[in-house]
Order: structure tokens, then sequence, then C-alpha cells
């Protein structure tokens, strides 16, 4: 059963990162990442139950503050983008680096 | 009873922290309270440094509490120097921006987030297990990303968000780590690893992901396409700050993982490989240094060049085990003369309007205060003598050579020539002759003496390089 | 005590040079000759041996007066105190005097600080910044001419600061610390000697390196030409003396290296330097050809080892001799350029003929006491050694006629006051050069040896005179293997620039169009590549590949 997830949150990761690559809106780019952190948390529980006795309670603490630090990360993330909606009228990532044609 | 230096060193993370909460409250108050608590920031940072000079290394636990429930404490030499680092470029900055900032509505938020950016940091090099590190990390990350984006333009806005999708990923890499890490010990206590660190698949793992994550947020080669843009669009204090200590802390991170976690999972192929990266970012980013048309690309290029140099520290350390020393004062030394020469940028940008390189000569003419500080943060950074660089390299070329590291050395001293090459290039246009520019606008004192001032510490450091080594010698991670 | 007069030698100019360029500060400049005077009062007071630690300053450093270091010293205070006060009259109405004060003051500190460094990290720090800050001196007065001096000067300076760190760092690497008594405990590597022979002999002038020397010194205000070519180069000489070893059983290949490109030099430059017409330029010259002569002393140290503390003793006191007359001759120069009068020549002729040995002057002193220790040399080629030795003082005698002239010749080029800050540390100078060395050394031997190449180089240069009347003398640039050099360094470029592109295009355009095309390409392919990295796929690909990449590496 461990195995399982343990599987589960590393194919989560790997997704995650996938579409953190390859989708270009931001708002999916940030859901991909969500997944990402997801993926990390399923293994951290999957990781609580080790040997079968009481589940460890450190895991759970982590997974926690890693949940209210991934829900800041978005909103903040969801902010900014809305900024750069308003400021450049698309929700991309700029194509050019920023850099001055030298 | 008398405080330790744990306990100064608690408030260096609670001081910053309550003046961030006051001056998102009240921003219009920001700059004074931003002065007021960088001052006492500092003054708990020099508490901490005394602290570890006096009764060695020290770690605790918060509150009372001790692993695993509460959070750690650690504060050792090397901890003491990055507080250090940070308070005195901290300081400076915070005094420039004073001058830099006008309009209010930057400045209320400017403030608060550099407060709290600066209480992020110490807490990070104060923290002494893995998780915590995570979140010191993420929030770094995020106080970071939001001053990039303080400007409000589409370059700085687009500049960021590429800068926080980066960030994420690498915390996320390196939480992955932390949770393989916690699987295989059960333990996150950074010196308690350290001692149950086998070489084993798990571990390679999760070192590989930690690592990496934190290469990301380094922007080592071939991962620093992140950084020009976001130190170049940034406010001048704002990449002073990103370019001279963020990228340091993320740094430190991963010294301190092998430093205290990792040590048996060291191979020489590993070694060669960070080494190489370095010196690919060495090349490359002095390569692009030289060709940038814009004054704060250039120096933003520059750190991605020095940046190489931290990563010397791998093969170094295969050769000469205390060779991670002259890197962190290389480091120390960087972060003074970096965010000198970006506060120097921004006082030319402010005062000519743009950095176009090609037209800032005659405003250059006409702030030679500036360009002098300039100049000696620009010495530092090629490593000529009489400034904190030049010990830097001495002792990077030492440590090199006590191995036979003949290939590093030439390194070192080529990656010299090829800043004295971009430093020039900008410096050139100063003795130039050309036309007055009647645009030039009067950069405020406290812009010019704050830069000078900084420039002047790197001179100082030039001379304090013994003690800077004693400090880093009380190394208290491995007990 | 002792420690604090001791950093205070170096310090001193160093205080002074911080608030010399402030606006409002221009007062302090009139300071700029008193900052020697702690290094004249180590000479006076200090007795051999006094040395002092600083273990928190820069990595630790120490300070330490021994014999030869306190003539250097003696030497080194005279003429930057001669030249400062002399500079404060030159630059008298002239702009930028703040930005001259400054570099004159930082390269006093190093030259001052060098000379009493006995660790490799002082030496080093304080060689370098008065290597780098007289690049600011050069360029003092401005102009393209000048700014070549300087960028040719910069560049050897350089390079001469790169191979010296990496020969210091190797032997402080062999040596296990970098004090000069553990580093003399260590013997010295091939490549570390030739490392410190090169980077030491960029400064000494030691042919082929001296190309910067003719340039650079009469593009430099006159002061610092005096300085330069009086103290500035000995740094050179002395490193040698410090770092190479002396003592011991000898080193006969680097001996020989050293003779034969001191007396090579000592020709050579005099030859060269007859054949100039400015007079700063012809003394340059005869700085090369007299140092010359100092590094043939040096090399016989490594062959004659027996002799070799009189030999050591003797070069010290060359040393001593010629900067005080060079400095002196210089400081005339920016004299007569403002007053040609018949009693400015026959002062400055004074130390002409010292130079050129004149018996019972400081020269012929510095002559004898090089050479008489070879008379009593059992090895036939030291005979050899000695005429070639002597022969050198006609060539000098030839280039101090052929300066005398031209500089009377081209008369006050630019008439003015004669402020007392120029004539007295110029006459003072004058004077030390004639009595210095005797007070230091002693008596002469015989005359004779020191006469007739004297007599002889006079009568070449009235019949040089009358024969050349109407003749053209034939050119030699300043600067003279430079040039070729320079344009087979351009010729290189152009080649190696043109090679991909000659099946291409068989028209020649201008070469320095083809160098920036080349250049933008370069940056057009790097930009390219940058923008490729920037891509947000690639990053994701990079990250990736790097994860891959670490987990291998971490398996090898």
């Amino acid at each position: 059963m461990i195995p399982l997830y343990l599987i589960g949150g590393a194919a989560l990761f790997a997704l995650g990162l996938h579409a953190l690559v390859v989708r270009r809106h931001l708002v999916l780019k940030v859901l991909a990442l969500n997944v990402m952190g997801s993926g990390v948390f399923m293994v951290l529980l999957a990781l609580a139950a080790r040997g079968g006795a009481e589940p460890d309670a450190v895991p759970h603490a982590l997974v926690l503050t890693g949940i209210v630090v991934a829900v800041s990360a978005t909103a903040f993330a969801l902010a900014l983008i809305l900024r750069v909606k308003a400021v450049t009228g698309r929700a991309y990532l700029p194509e050019r680096n920023g850099d001055d044609p030298a | 009873m008398f405080a330790t230096g744990l306990d100064w060193a608690a408030w260096a993370v609670a001081v910053p922290l309550v003046g961030a909460l006051l001056a998102g409250l009240l921003p219009r108050l920001g700059p004074v309270l931003g002065l007021v608590f960088g001052l006492l920031t500092a003054l708990a940072v020099a508490g901490a440094v005394m602290g570890v000079w006096h009764e060695g290394p020290v770690r605790a636990g918060l509150g009372g509490w001790d692993v695993p429930l509460g959070i750690a404490l650690s504060l050792d030499g090397l901890a003491a120097l990055m507080l250090a680092m940070t308070a005195v470029v901290g300081l400076a900055v915070s005094i420039y921006a004073l001058g830099y900032l006008r309009s209010s509505q930057t400045r209320g938020k400017f403030w608060a987030l550099w407060l709290w950016l600066w209480a992020s940091m110490n807490a990070l090099f104060l923290s002494g297990d893995v998780f915590n590190i995570y979140v010191t990390l993420e929030l770094v990350g995020l106080a970071a990303v939001a001053l990039t984006a303080l400007s409000g333009g589409a370059a700085a806005l687009g500049a960021a968000m590429r800068y926080l999708l980066v960030s994420l990923l690498g915390s996320l890499a390196y939480l992955m780590g932390v949770a393989l890490l916690y699987g295989g010990y059960g333990v996150l206590d950074l010196a308690a690893l350290g001692a149950a660190m086998e070489p084993d698949k798990v571990s390679r793992l999760a070192a590989v992901l930690m690592t990496v994550g934190l290469l990301m947020k380094t922007a080592l080669f071939p991962l620093h396409v992140w950084l020009p843009p976001a130190h170049g669009s940034a406010p001048a204090p704002v990449s002073a700050v990103l370019s001279a200590l963020v990228v340091k802390a993320s740094f430190y991170l991963i010294l301190r993982l092998w430093l205290d976690v990792f040590p048996v999972l060291t191979v020489p192929g590993f070694e060669l490989f960070m080494g190489a990266l370095g010196a690919g970012a060495l090349l490359w980013g002095s390569l692009l240094a030289l060709r940038a048309a814009r004054l704060k690309q250039v120096v933003a290029y520059s750190t991605v060049a020095q940046l190489g140099y931290l990563f010397l520290v791998f093969p170094l350390m295969a050769v000469t085990p205390g060779a991670w020393q002259a890197v962190v004062f290389f480091a120390l030394a960087h972060a003074c003369a970096k965010a000198t020469v970006f506060l120097a940028a921004g006082s030319l940008q402010k005062a000519a309007g743009h950095d176009r390189l090609a037209q800032l000569g005659a405003v250059m003419r006409k702030e030679p205060v500036t360009v002098f500080a300039f100049g000696i943060a620009g010495a530092s950074l090629v490593g000529l003598p009489l400034t904190g660089g030049f010990i830097a390299k001495w002792l990077l070329v030492d440590v090199a050579l006590q191995g036979h590291a003949w290939g590093w050395a030439s390194l070192v001293l080529a990656g010299g020539l090829l800043a004295g090459g971009y430093v020039f290039r900008v410096l050139g246009h100063a003795f130039g002759r050309g036309s007055v520019n009647p645009d030039h606008r009067p950069v405020p004192a406290v812009m010019v003496w704050s830069t000078l001032v900084l420039a002047l510490v790197s001179v100082a450091l030039g001379f304090a390089g013994a003690a800077s080594l004693e400090l880093l010698a009380l190394h208290g991670g491995r007990t | 005590m002792t420690a604090a007069l001791l950093l205070a030698v170096p310090l001193l100019p160093l205080l002074l040079a911080a608030l010399v360029p402030w606006r409002g500060m221009t007062r302090l400049q009139w300071l700029t000759p008193l900052a020697v005077l702690p290094g004249l009062a180590v000479v006076l007071f200090l007795p051999d041996g006094s040395h002092a630690s600083y273990p928190w300053l820069i990595m630790g450093m120490d300070l330490q007066l021994d014999a030869t270091g306190r003539v250097f010293l003696l030497l080194t205070t005279l003429l930057w105190g001669a030249a400062g006060l002399y500079g404060l009259g030159y630059l008298r109405g002239q702009d930028h005097t703040a930005r001259y004060h400054l570099f004159f003051l930082l390269a006093m500190a190093g030259n001052l600080g060098l000379v009493l460094a006995a660790d490799a990290v002082g030496f080093y720090l304080f060689f370098a910044l008065m290597s780098l800050s007289s690049y600011g001196l050069v360029v003092h007065a401005g102009g393209d001419a000048v700014y070549r001096a300087g960028r040719i000067y910069l560049i050897m300076a350089v390079v001469g600061e790169l191979l010296l760190f990496a020969g210091l760092v190797l032997h402080v690497s062999a040596a296990g610390g970098y004090h000069f008594s553990l580093m003399a405990a260590t013997p010295l590597q091939p490549v570390t000697a030739a490392l410190l022979l090169i980077g030491f002999g960029i400064k000494a002038g030691l042919i082929p390196l001296h190309v910067w020397l003719p340039l650079a010194h009469p593009a430099a205000p006159t002061p610092a030409s005096a300085v330069l070519s009086g103290a500035m180069i000995k740094a050179g000489l002395l490193g040698w003396l410090r770092l190479l070893q002396l003592e011991g059983p000898g080193w006969e290949a680097l001996g020989w290296l050293l003779v034969t490109l001191g007396l090579a030099g000592a020709f050579l430059a005099a030859l060269v330097g007859v054949l100039q017409s400015r007079p700063k330029t012809i003394l340059a010259y005869s700085s090369i050809s007299q140092m010359g002569l100092m590094i043939c002393g040096v090399g016989l140290i490594f062959l004659l080892p027996d002799l070799g503390d009189l030999l050591l003793a003797a070069v010290v006191l060359y040393a001593l001799h010629h900067g005080l007359a060079k400095g002196a001759l210089f400081l005339g120069v920016g004299i007569v350029e403002r007053r040609r009068a018949p009693w400015v020549l026959a002062v400055l002729a004074v130390p002409a003929l010292a130079l050129a040995g004149l018996p019972w002057t400081s020269g012929a002193l510095a002559k004898q006491s090089l050479k008489s220790p070879l008379y009593e040399a059992l090895p036939a080629w030291v005979g050899t050694v000695e005429t070639l030795l002597t022969l050198a003082a006609v060539g000098t005698t030839l280039l101090m006629a052929r300066f005398l002239w031209c500089l009377w010749i081209k008369g006050a080029a630019r008439p003015g006051a004669l402020p007392w800050q120029m004539w007295v540390p110029w006459l003072v100078l004058s004077f030390a050069a004639l009595v210095l060395p005797w007070v230091w050394a002693g008596e002469a031997g015989s005359a004779w040896s020191l006469i007739w190449p004297l007599i002889l180089g006079v009568v070449l240069s009235l019949a040089g005179l009358l024969a050349w009347r109407g003749l053209r003398v034939p050119q030699v640039p300043e600067g003279d293997v430079l040039l070729p050099v320079e344009g087979l360094a351009r010729w290189l470029a152009r080649t190696v620039r043109s090679a991909p592109r000659l099946w291409q295009t068989a028209g020649d355009g201008p070469a320095r169009a083809r160098l920036r095309l080349a250049w933008r390409r370069t940056r057009h392919g790097a930009a390219r590549l940058e923008a490729g990295l920037g891509r947000w796929e690639t990053v994701g690909i990079v990250f990736m590949a790097l994860l891959v990449g670490v987990f291998v590496s971490l398996w090898v």
C-alpha cells in the first residue's frame, strides 16, 4: 500500500513538473506547481506510516506547514498574475528575456 | 542574566519582523521605521557575532522546545558571518533607499517587504533543521519576488513572475529532498542527519533534489537566465540586495548541506561536475557582461559570473578541506562589492534617466564620488590589491595551489582578468571626452555617501582578512 | 614605538591620499612631501633588524628594516620627498592637481611599504599598489601619445602583477607560509624563479621587457618621471634581492642569464638612447642601461657566491647612487624647460658626470665597489665582464653628453616662474647624489679605470658633435623593439581574423571594421544562445538535465 502512495507522489511531482514546463498560461503553471506540492505531501504522508505501528506525527506537522506555505505562495502568485494581466493584457510569460537588444 | 549569542540572534530575527509588521501597518512611517529597525537589527547581529566570537558555536531550541517539535536555532561562525554580511549590506541599502525611493506608493511597500526579507534571511542563516530551512527559503523567495515586482512595469512584472516560478520550483524540489531524508532517517536536524548519513540511494536522490533546487535559486549557469532580467529591472536598492544577499542565501544552504549533512556522499565526479558548472558560469557570465549594452545588465551578468567562483568550493574542497572558508570570504567580499556597484549604478541611472552605457560618460564625469565608489568596488570584483576581493582571490589561489589544482588556480586568475575587462569597460566611459549632458539630475547626497561607505567596507575587508577567517574557524555544525 | 613608526611609513601617505581628493582639502597637498618623514625617521633612528608584526592587519603583516632595506628606504624617502615638493611648484596653476596628488601618494605608500615588507602578501600588495597607481601618474597629462604610453604601461604592469602573483603564490605554497624568512628556507623552483624573474624584470627594465619604460617616463609629469625612474624601477631590483635567494651555493644558469641580459641592456640601451632626441627619453634609456649594470651585478652574485656579500653591497650602493642622480637629472629637465641658464646646466652636469663615473663622485664609488671584488676573482671570464663594465661607462658618458646637448638646444619650452619648491629639491638631490653614497660606504680605489672611459666618452661626444653636425642622426622610435612587437600583434590579429574569410572575399577591408564585425558576431551568437537558454521550456529541460547530471555524477 505504502509504495503505491510513494509512487503516486512521485508521479504527481513529475506530472506537475511537466505541466509547469509545457503549459503556457500562468494560472496553469501555478496549478502545476500546486500539483507538484501535492506530490511532495503525498510522499511525506506515505512516509508517516513507517513500520506499520502508530503513524509518525512529525510528517503531518510538516505537511500542514507546507500547505500553509503553498497557500500563501499560490495567493501571491495569483495576485502577481492579475498584475501581469492588467499591465500586459495577457496572462502569459513574456517570451523575450527582458534583455535589451545589444 | 547576560544575553547569550543565541538570544541576540533570535532578536536579529524578531526585530526586523516587528519592523516589517509596523511598516506594513503604517506605510507613511516606512522610512523612519526602516531606519530604526534596521539599526536595531544590526545591533542584534553585532551581539550575536560577539557571542560566537567569545563563546563559540551554540545551538538551542526556540522557547525551550527542542527538536523534533520545536524550532532549532544554531549559530556558528559561518552563520554569524552571513548575519554580519547581511547587516552591513542591509544597513547601507536602507540608508540608500531613503534617498532613492521618493514616490510614496512604492515607498510604503518597500520598507515592509525589505524588513520582511531581512528577517527571513536572518532566520534562514540560523535555521538548524532542513524543514525550517524550507520555510525560511520560501519566505525569502516570496519577499524577493515581491520586491522585484515593486516598480510595477511590464518588464519588472514579467521578470518577477519568472523569478517566482523558478523559485517555487526550486523550493519544491528541495522539499521533496527533505521528505526523502525524513523517510530515510526520521530526523530533520542538520547535525543529526549528518551523523546518521549513509551513502545509499535515497540519500543520493535527496541530495540531488535539494542541491539542484537550490542551484536554481542560486542562479548557477545554465539556470541563471531568470537573474539578469530580475536584477536588472528591480529598483537599485532591491537589485543590490538580490545580487549581494539573496543568491548567497541559497548558496549558503548548499554549502551548509554539503559541509554538515552530505559530506559522506561526495565523490570526485560530483565535485568535478559542480566545478565545471562554476567554470561555465564564470566564462559565460563574463562574456555576456562584456556584451551587455546597459549598465545594470553588465552588473547583473557580473553576478552570474562571480557566482561561478562560489561553486569552485566543491573541487577545491576535494584537494584542500579548508577551502570552503576561502569561498565564504569570497562571498563576503563579493556581497559588499556587488551591492556597492548596484547602488552606484542606481545613482548613475537616476542622474542620467537611463542606464545605456554608451551615453553615460558625461553623467559619470559629473558624479565623481559615485564613480569613485564604483571604481573601488570594481577593483574588489577584479581582485586588485587592498580590497576584500584581492584577499579572497589570494585565498582561493592559495588553497588551489596547496592541492596542486593548477587548472582551478588559473581559472580564478582568468576570471579576474575577465572581470577587469567589464569593469574597465564601464569605467572607461568616465575618462573619455564627450559632450556635457544637459539632462543631468543631481543625486541625493544620502545615496552618494551610503554608496561610498559601502565601497570603503570593501577596502576594510581587504585589511580584515585574518579576523573573518578566525570567525569562520568557529564551525559548529559537525558536533 | 617601533611598531607604530614602521607602520606609519606606508600609512601616513595612505591617510593623506584618503584626504587629498576631497573638495576643500586642496591645502593638504602641501603635506605631500612631508609624508616621507616617518620613513626618514626610520632610516635615521631605528637599528638594523627592527621589526614589527601586525597579525590583525590584512592576513597578518610583518614590517622589517634590514641593511639592504635601509639603503632602499633612504633612496625612496629622499626621492619621493624631493619629487613631492617639486610637484607642488611644477603643477602650480594646473588642473586636476588633486588627482595627481592622490595617485602620487598612493604610489608613494606602495613604494615605501614594499621596502619594509617582510612577507609575501604585504610585499605584493604594496608592489601592486605602487604599479597600478603609477598609471594615474603616467597618463596625467592626457593626449593620444600619453594614452598610448599609459596603455603599454598598464598592459606590462598587469602582466607583471599576474606573473608575480603566480610566482609568489607558488613559492608560498611550497614554503608553507608567507614570511620571507620562511620562504628563503625553501629552495626556489625553476618555474617560480622564472615567474619572479619576469615579473620583477618588467619593473626593473630588464631587456627585452623594458619597452614600457622609454614611453612612460617621458609621458609622465617631470616629478613623476623622477620617482618612476629613480625609485620605482629599483623596486624590481629589490624584489630580486629579496626573493631570488642570493645566499647559498649560487645558481649558474640564472647568473649567466642575468649577466648576459644585464650587459646587453647596458650597451643596447646606450646605443638606442644616443639616437634619441627628447631629453627625458634619453634619460629613460640611460636608466635601462644603468639597470643593466645592476642586473649584471645581481647575476655575478649567483656566479661568484664567495663574493656575494661584497657584490650585494655594491649593487645596493649602485642603486642608491643611480636613483639619486637620475632623480636629480629628471628634476633638472623641468628646470631647464622654465629657465635656460648656464648655471642650471652646470649644476645638471654634476649628476650627469657622476653617472658617467667621474672620479671622486658617487658614481666612481659605485662603479668601483662593483668592480673591485672582480679583481680578486679567479675565473678568467671575470676579467672580460670587468672590461665590459668599464666599457659601459663610455656609453653612459655619450648618453649624458647627448642628454645635455639635446636639453640645451631644445631650450626653455615653457618659460615661466621658477618657484623655490622646484629648485630647492633639485639642488638637494643633486648634492645628495654626489655626496650621500660616500657617507654610506667609505672610499674609492684606483681612479684610472674610471677616468679613461670618461675621457673616451667625452672625446667621442665632441667628435660626434663635429662629425654629425650636418648629418641626420638615424631615428630609432621610442620604445624600440615595442614597435615591431606591436606591428606583429596587429598583423597576427589581422591574419587570424581574416583567415576564415580568405576564401570568401578577396577584397581587403579595413582591419578595424573586421574586428568590429567579428565581435558583433560573437555578441549575436552569445545573445542567441542566451535567449535560447532563457526560454521557459529550456529552463525545464536544463533543470531535468541537471537533476540527472548531478545524480549520475554522484555515482561516478
